[in-house]
């Protein structure tokens, strides 16, 4: 189970005492289903993403977040270094009012800033839409029968069998129930659980 | 049918405060599901939905909110269509309410833009532990309200304190036995979502088979109201107009294009940063698959 969360996979569990599965879930971009993050924050006015920057507000050059106490090598005794948008055509970087108000707030993306959205628009495609994918994963040894399962536990279509192969080393292969016919053999083709967390969301 | 009913014979809501309310709240809601035949997930790691709750229901809406079908029936009885695997994410926010019990009182809550997908599948839950009651609506239904009175939906969504994840929506009132949103503009009822109510709509199928038509309409009333920007005390009334005008032609130009304004300016950060920079935005973005900025 952890394998998934460390795989930034969302799992939960059965309320249950009889449970024998869990659920991975994750949300994802509609249209080319990268994961969709919504700690990520864009820019309110152009959709600029958040690169973790600091800028100087007199001559622009940046540095890095982690040196929050340095001052811009430009010695301008009014510079400030904030955390601005780095799009250069962002009204927060060439209308005058809206620079002022992005400065006074520290910039768009410091944490007290009202000039931020979470993620609106995919990071890979630009797409506006997101859902949960979400499976059913059952858990089985090599060896057990695969057919006997299926009826014993009233699995669905859509529903995931990860196979587990205990040899000198240990290595996995996964059946989505859908896309199951009578001739699947397993051919544990993974390595690890890394691996079968992301072929499973692809 | 009740719903919910009390499962815990010992606590009273009352008997919690904030900081230890959430367990409770959330094996309160979890009974409550099971009870009416929901299978019930929790999640094994901090994440933005508190619960999944799965039921398998006709999908011509025949099944009945307590029933519950066999394993080895797969077909609705009434109408003989496969059954279909009704999955909800639910976020639970469990609040005291407020005021004076034999007036009005109020139901204050926290939503920032982070809470919003547009999965119609996904559903808000607010439970006024002290009343025992549940607000359940569901995404589509949430937006609409805010969508269909613009005064709401600017304060909810437009606010700076809505972008910056502090807003604390204080209108949502409950007034002689009856729920409702009311501020000085509006006054819209919310009965229709308290309890069984509440299920019921949740329970629509229609969510789950026009699942496209529903999460293209949520989007475009999230856009429409998260770029109605309400300038508060923050700007003035020029700057305001100038800010929404600018945003009407930009939310449109960036639905088609901002993957290239994008990688225009990763292009030219990577162009011009030193590598020193380069591999400090890379630590912060490791966490967030498909941003690379190697």
């Amino acid at each position: 189970m952890y394998s998934f969360v460390s795989n930034d996979v969302d799992v939960y569990t059965l309320d249950d005492e009889n449970q024998n599965h869990f659920i991975i879930t994750k949300l994802l971009c509609s249209k080319c289903h990268n994961y969709w993050h919504t700690s990520l924050l864009e820019c309110y006015l152009c959709g600029e993403l958040n690169y973790y920057l600091y800028a100087c507000t007199s001559c622009g050059k940046k540095y890095s977040i982690t040196n929050s106490s340095v001052k811009c090598e430009c010695k301008n005794p009014d510079s400030k270094l904030i955390k601005a948008c780095v799009n250069s055509q962002c009204p927060s970087n060439t209308e005058s009012n809206i620079i002022k108000l992005a400065e006074k707030q520290g910039g768009v993306f410091d944490l007290d800033s009202s000039l931020t959205l979470s993620l609106n628009y995919c990071v890979k495609c630009g797409n506006t839409s997101n859902h949960y994918e979400t499976f059913k994963v059952y858990l089985l040894d090599n060896g057990q029968d695969i057919s006997k399962f299926i009826e014993q536990n009233s699995i669905d279509d859509g529903d995931v069998l990860i196979l587990k192969n205990k040899d000198t080393t240990i290595t996995y292969d996964f059946i989505k129930i859908d896309e199951k016919n009578q001739s699947y053999t397993p051919d544990f083709k993974f390595n690890d659980m890394k691996s079968v967390a992301e072929k499973i969301f692809e | 049918m009740d719903f919910p009913v009390k499962i815990f014979d010992d606590i009273e809501g009352s008997d919690f405060e904030k900081h230890n309310k959430k367990q409770v709240t959330e094996d309160f809601v979890t009974e409550n599901f099971k009870e009416i035949g929901w299978s019930v997930y929790r999640p094994a790691s901090d994440t933005g939905i508190d619960l999944i709750a799965i039921k398998r229901m006709c999908p011509k809406g025949h099944t009945k909110m307590d029933m519950t079908y066999p394993n080895d029936v797969n077909k609705c009885e009434e109408c003989g269509e496969k059954l279909i695997q009704v999955k909800r994410f639910i976020q639970v926010k469990a609040r005291e309410l407020k005021g004076d019990s034999n007036g009005s009182q109020f139901f204050g809550y926290t939503l920032a833009s982070k809470h919003f997908r547009t999965d119609p599948r996904h559903v808000i839950l607010l439970y006024s532990d002290y009343t025992t009651e549940f607000l359940l609506i569901p995404m589509y239904e949430y937006l609409k309200i805010f969508h269909e009175n613009e005064s709401m939906g600017k304060s909810h969504f437009g606010t700076s304190s809505f972008r910056k994840g502090n807003n604390k929506l204080n209108s949502l009132r409950k007034e002689n036995g009856h729920w409702s949103w009311r501020s000085r503009s509006s006054h819209v009822s919310f009965d229709e979502f308290v309890n069984v109510k509440g299920l019921e709509k949740i329970s629509n199928c229609n969510y789950d088979v026009e699942f496209e038509k529903y999460q293209n309409e949520i989007t475009e009333m999230k856009f429409d109201m998260f770029f109605n920007y309400s300038r508060g005390r923050e700007t003035n009334e020029e700057d305001s107009r100038w800010i929404n005008d600018y945003l009407t032609i930009k939310v449109k130009e960036n639905k088609k294009s901002i993957k290239d304004q994008r990688e225009r300016t990763k292009k030219r950060l990577s162009d011009e940063l030193p590598d020193e920079l380069k591999n400090s935005i890379q630590k912060y973005l490791v966490k967030y698959k498909g941003m690379d900025f190697g």
